[in-house]
């Protein structure tokens, strides 16, 4: 089975579409996973790892699946509302988050110091900066964590994420604010 | 590569799901609609549930972060493109007007009476805000602006009690725990801390906690922003100014708390005041603000007061440059309830 990761064509039906089809013929909401499991199993496997993001993928859309007479169909992008849910399944994780996060730091400073030693003379490249970035993730608050990684590993905008987690539009963009000011002193140092 | 774009390139490449597991997933989900388990939801304030909405995030903790003085006022949105984001600013420097507005609220705010609370009751929040967004997203702009009607409910003592959370009618528990397919709430998660939260996550109890010196208390809310990230980079100014608009926005703020938060932020530089400024319902009321780079842009962030009470009515966050308002609210309603999902009486503006 090849997945779909990607939102619909002009020419396919709209999210919403599908899941209020989906409310009629339950088996419908198959299109939406098709559409999203690539996205979110990569979001959840950028924080939890593989393994854990397998579970998390599944159970994301058996829940968004059970729950699936509550989504908003005057909104026709899903993405906020699934990634709400997976938010939700990797704080069960919470721990084993940080762990991930610590072990990369440390993981991420011996790939600057000895394999990727000339990019570093030169120009650290983005998966050189791992190391730092993760410290930087294990030091942030789970909260300014959230939106965080909702825009930049969901690509969701600050206002999707703060209706993905239930927050203000204007409590999501001061979270977003700080948490990027915090990665941005990792980066500045690091460099 | 901006910061964004640089966190999401150094976990390339992601680890590919185990082969069959999105089969094995796929498969499950096919089984559900196939069975097309009973759906339960919460038992929460008796009243029929909503259609529509989103699914909370990773938490009642995640959820709130706002608080304000003290009682209530209305607020609506009003233009989402005001010409020039509204008038100058009074003064560029901290310790001027801004300030000494600052104090009149702080003594304003102080003057209100504290409520009696319970542990077991809840604080009610309502309010409207409208939000845009001029992020660029896969080729295309999202610019659609965005309203919400929303009411929230939050225990004044413990996060881990469940709240209740409704937008524009959608019904959505607030937990730090993970709610399952049926509505479970599994208390079994570990890693999950209950209590009176913390300063990115405050109940009542814990703002009560919070020392009255304002000086003391900005050095905390610094401190707690800043720390482990070495710093210099970060501009803790204006993270101090976002964190005590966190608090302002979404919560109920004892007096003598809200009167220290309101005189900490007249000790942050780059305050400055703008004398007549509208909420998201319209309301025009007198502000202070800051500005705040982000991702390459200036943004001036504003906390709007009622010119005849001094309350808290809402906030804005527009774009200096263009005008364009992206985020705006207006507080409708506060008050202490005895449970989730219970409305306070129509006459109870506390």
């Amino acid at each position: 089975m090849a997945a779909v990761t990607r939102a619909p064509t002009a020419l396919e039906s709209s999210d919403a579409a599908v899941i209020e089809r989906s409310w009629r013929e339950p088996e419908c909401f198959a299109d939406l996973f098709d559409r999203y499991y690539g996205q979110v199993h990569r979001f959840a496997a950028r924080r939890l790892g593989g393994s854990l993001a397998d579970d998390v993928t599944a159970e994301t859309f058996l829940v968004a699946f059970a729950r699936r007479q509550q989504f908003d169909i005057s909104r026709p992008d899903a993405r906020p509302w699934l990634f709400g849910i997976a938010s939700n399944m990797v704080a069960r994780h919470h721990r084993a988050e940080i762990r991930r996060y610590r072990m990369l730091s440390r993981a991420g400073l011996a790939e600057v110091s000895e394999g990727h030693a000339d990019q570093v003379v030169a120009r650290l490249d983005a998966r050189a900066l791992r190391g730092p970035l993760a410290a930087a993730l294990a030091g942030i608050s789970e909260a300014d964590r959230d939106v965080l990684l909702l825009v930049a590993w969901a690509e969701l905008t600050s206002e999707e994420a703060g209706a993905a987690l239930g927050i203000p539009a204007g409590t999501a963009r001061s979270r977003l604010h700080r948490a990027r000011k915090k990665i941005q002193a990792a980066l500045a140092q690091a460099r | 590569m901006d910061d964004l774009t640089t966190l999401r390139e150094a976990w390339e490449p992601v680890d590919p799901p185990a082969p069959g597991r999105q089969t094995a997933a796929r498969m499950a989900l096919l089984q559900a609609a196939s069975a097309e388990l009973p759906i339960r939801e919460l038992p929460l304030a008796g009243q029929p549930p909503a259609r529509g909405g989103w699914r909370r995030g990773t938490g009642y903790g995640a959820l709130i972060a706002g608080a304000a003085a003290a009682a209530v006022t209305a607020v609506v949105l009003v233009a989402f493109h005001p010409a020039g984001a509204g008038s100058r600013p009074a003064a560029r420097h901290a310790g001027t007007p801004a300030a000494r507005l600052l104090a009149k609220i702080a003594t304003a705010a102080a003057a209100q009476p504290a409520a009696r609370v319970r542990d077991s009751e809840f604080e009610y929040i309502k309010s409207y805000a409208i939000s845009t967004s001029d992020v660029i997203k896969g080729g295309h702009e999202k610019a659609a602006l965005r309203k919400d009607r929303r009411q929230v409910w939050q225990s004044v003592s413990d996060t881990c009690r469940t709240g209740l959370l409704i937008d524009n009618g959608s019904r959505t528990p607030l937990s730090p725990y993970p709610v399952s397919a049926t509505g479970k709430i599994d208390k079994s998660s570990p890693g999950i801390i209950c209590g009176k939260g913390n300063l990115s996550s405050p109940t009542y109890r814990m703002l009560q906690s919070l020392p009255a010196s304002p000086r003391i208390l900005l050095n905390r809310i610094m401190a707690a922003e800043g720390a482990g990230h070495g710093g210099k980079a970060i501009d803790k100014n204006s993270v101090a100014f976002g964190a005590i608009g966190d608090l302002l926005r979404e919560q109920i703020v004892p007096p003598r708390v809200s009167a220290a938060l309101y005189r900490a932020a007249g000790l942050i530089p780059g305050v400055t005041l703008l004398t007549d400024q509208p909420t998201a319902t319209g309301q025009r009321g007198i502000a202070v603000g800051r500005e705040i780079m982000s991702g390459g842009q200036k943004y001036m962030h504003e906390w709007i007061f009622s010119k005849s009470t001094l309350q808290y009515i809402g906030e804005r966050d527009f774009n200096v440059r263009t005008g364009a308002v992206n985020t705006a609210s207006a507080i409708l309603r506060r008050s202490f309830v005895s449970h989730a999902g219970q409305y306070p009486p129509a006459s109870n503006h506390s």
